[in-house]
């Protein structure tokens, strides 16, 4: 596996495939969500063969549970190796989180308390998953809508201990340091500047939306467009941590693929700006 | 195996029981500003997902009975199975079973969710070629009696209400779904060619047969089963009528014979 994975990626959605291999689609390259392609046959992977073929892929997880108190499933870690052959994705991923426990899969990525245990825990979990796989990995800030008490880190603290301590890199999701900088008051920017500068090897961009019930808190639902405030956060990455392969994610209210090319090529246009101003400066 | 108690686990077995079972314990270890929305968004979040999940999975059945009701018995099911598996797609594997135990389900209800749920393993069941009638029809004449049909994995057979697939077959062609009547059981073949499924409602008799030339029966055996039914020459003929269905419908994916022909 190599690492060289340069511009601007997609997340690959089913409704996405046939258009994926259209010659007017202008991604660098495609996302693919793991656990979609840990089938045995069929559609999914016939498109994922087709997809390869033509585009380089970074594989995501979502399952992980890399912060989770069970054992790390050694079964999955299997099949997440056999489809990274199968793929030979550029890059690897999964989240900063736990996902269950006891047995049981509660499918959503949950808050780890920020504290220096937790760094040991998920750190010693990361290199059993780097030697597993015989790559570096990549763990995602997640968007959290709770902090537990006794948290002894800050975020910006808490993700460069985890890397430090793992040798991991970070897939850096500025839509979730935009909802947790609001959700749990802090200067997002400050949080960038605050984390190690070659640690970040990917970026996500999505948008989110706002509490349907009023409490103010924001939710990372990957339904709409960036917004301007996660739009000027990135401009901000991109001077900080360099030319940094950045995707556009929606997993509802999927639009045509041309309006997210579209909305991609908005991301290379700030990225082009902020790296000339950073130039100049 | 988990690792000795530790502060870490401890709030992450709160949090849980809080999503699976409702238990506000975990409030203490957590700062009080905008508590009971934090949770909320966390416990709201854990039950939508899998509901969606299983409306995704289930699409007909959810159809046939509506918001309400198909969002009661994703919160039981919930309850009742956990998912335990890495992947969502495997959630509602027990789904139509725990339809069938449930009191007050409805006829037809877990009938329909078992016949969705096979379309699905149908779905992303491993590939495999697909023989044809020519293939068949180039085998020497010493080759038939060892002949095997290999048959696809992607192929699933269930004796069910015949109005269940009359169902979803009006559901994909965006036409109001039949009053379902409970009686007649049929035996459905469910498989998938290219990547579309199919089915089919089977002729008396050919699901034993399938089932035989699954299980690893050669091709003179199904003759022989026939012959326990009908006279010689009807026996070879309709032998001969079902393997040319077969083919043409690609349900072989090989056609196996010692020594290979």
């Amino acid at each position: 596996m190599n690492n060289r994975l340069h511009g601007f990626g997609l997340g690959l959605r089913a409704q996405h495939y046939a258009d994926a291999l259209s010659m007017d689609c202008t991604a660098d390259w495609f996302e693919i969500i793991s656990e979609n392609y840990m089938v045995d046959g069929g559609r999914a992977l016939h498109w994922l063969d087709r997809i390869g073929e033509r585009y380089p892929l970074a594989m995501h997880g979502v399952s992980l549970d890399i912060g989770g108190r069970d054992p790390l499933d050694r079964d999955y870690l299997r099949r997440l190796a056999a489809l990274a052959k199968r793929v030979k994705p550029r890059l690897v991923s999964d989240h900063l989180c736990w996902t269950g426990g006891d047995g049981v899969n509660l499918h959503d990525l949950l808050p780890l308390p920020q504290t220096e245990e937790a760094v040991r825990h998920v750190a010693a979990r990361l290199r059993q998953v780097q030697d597993a796989l015989g790559t570096q990995f990549l763990v995602e800030n997640v968007s959290s809508y709770l902090r537990f008490a006794g948290d002894t880190l800050d975020e910006a603290q808490f993700l460069s201990a985890v890397v430090a301590e793992s040798g991991c890199a970070l897939l850096l999701d500025v839509n979730n340091v935009y909802v947790n900088s609001r959700n749990h008051g802090y200067d997002p920017v400050a949080l960038l500047d605050a984390l190690p500068a070659g640690s970040v090897k990917q970026i996500h961009l999505a948008g989110h939306s706002i509490d349907a019930l009023g409490s103010g808190l924001l939710v990372d639902t990957h339904d709409a467009p960036v917004c301007d405030e996660v739009w000027a956060l990135y401009a901000h990455a991109v001077r900080r941590f360099g030319e940094v392969p950045a995707m556009i994610e929606r997993d509802d209210n999927i639009p045509p693929l041309a309006e997210l090319l579209d909305e991609l090529a908005h991301a290379r246009d700030i990225a082009a700006a902020a790296l000339r101003r950073s130039e100049a400066a | 195996m988990n690792a000795p108690a530790s502060a870490l686990f401890e709030r992450q077995a709160a949090l849980q029981r809080w999503l699976m079972h409702g238990e506000a314990g975990v409030a203490a270890q957590l700062p009080a500003e905008r508590r009971d929305a934090r949770l909320r968004i966390y416990a709201d979040a854990y039950r939508l997902r899998l509901a969606d999940v299983l409306a995704h999975d289930f699409p007909v059945l959810h159809a046939w009975i509506g918001e309400d009701a198909f969002g009661e018995l994703a919160e039981g099911y919930l309850r009742a199975h956990p998912s335990r598996h890495p992947s969502v797609r495997h959630f509602g594997r027990h789904f139509a079973a725990w339809l069938r135990e449930r009191e007050g389900t409805a006829p037809g209800w877990a009938e329909l969710a078992e016949f969705e749920w096979l379309q699905g393993e149908v779905f992303d069941a491993v590939d495999a070629p697909v023989a044809s009638i020519e293939d068949a029809a180039r085998l020497p004449p010493a080759a038939w009696p060892s002949l095997r049909l290999q048959l696809q994995p992607a192929m699933r057979l269930r004796a069910l209400p015949a109005a269940i697939p009359a169902l979803v077959e009006a559901h994909n062609a965006g036409r109001p779904l039949p009053p379902f009547a409970a009686g007649e059981i049929a035996d459905w073949l469910l498989w998938r060619r290219g990547f579309e499924v199919f089915w089919r409602r089977l002729e008396p008799g050919e699901a034993g047969l399938l089932a035989l030339a699954r299980d690893g029966a050669g091709f003179a055996e199904l003759c022989e089963r026939l012959g326990d039914d009908l006279p010689e020459t009807d026996a070879a003929l309709r032998a001969a009528g079902l393997l040319k269905r077969w083919l043409a419908d690609g349900l072989v994916a090989a056609l196996q014979t010692d020594p290979p022909a």
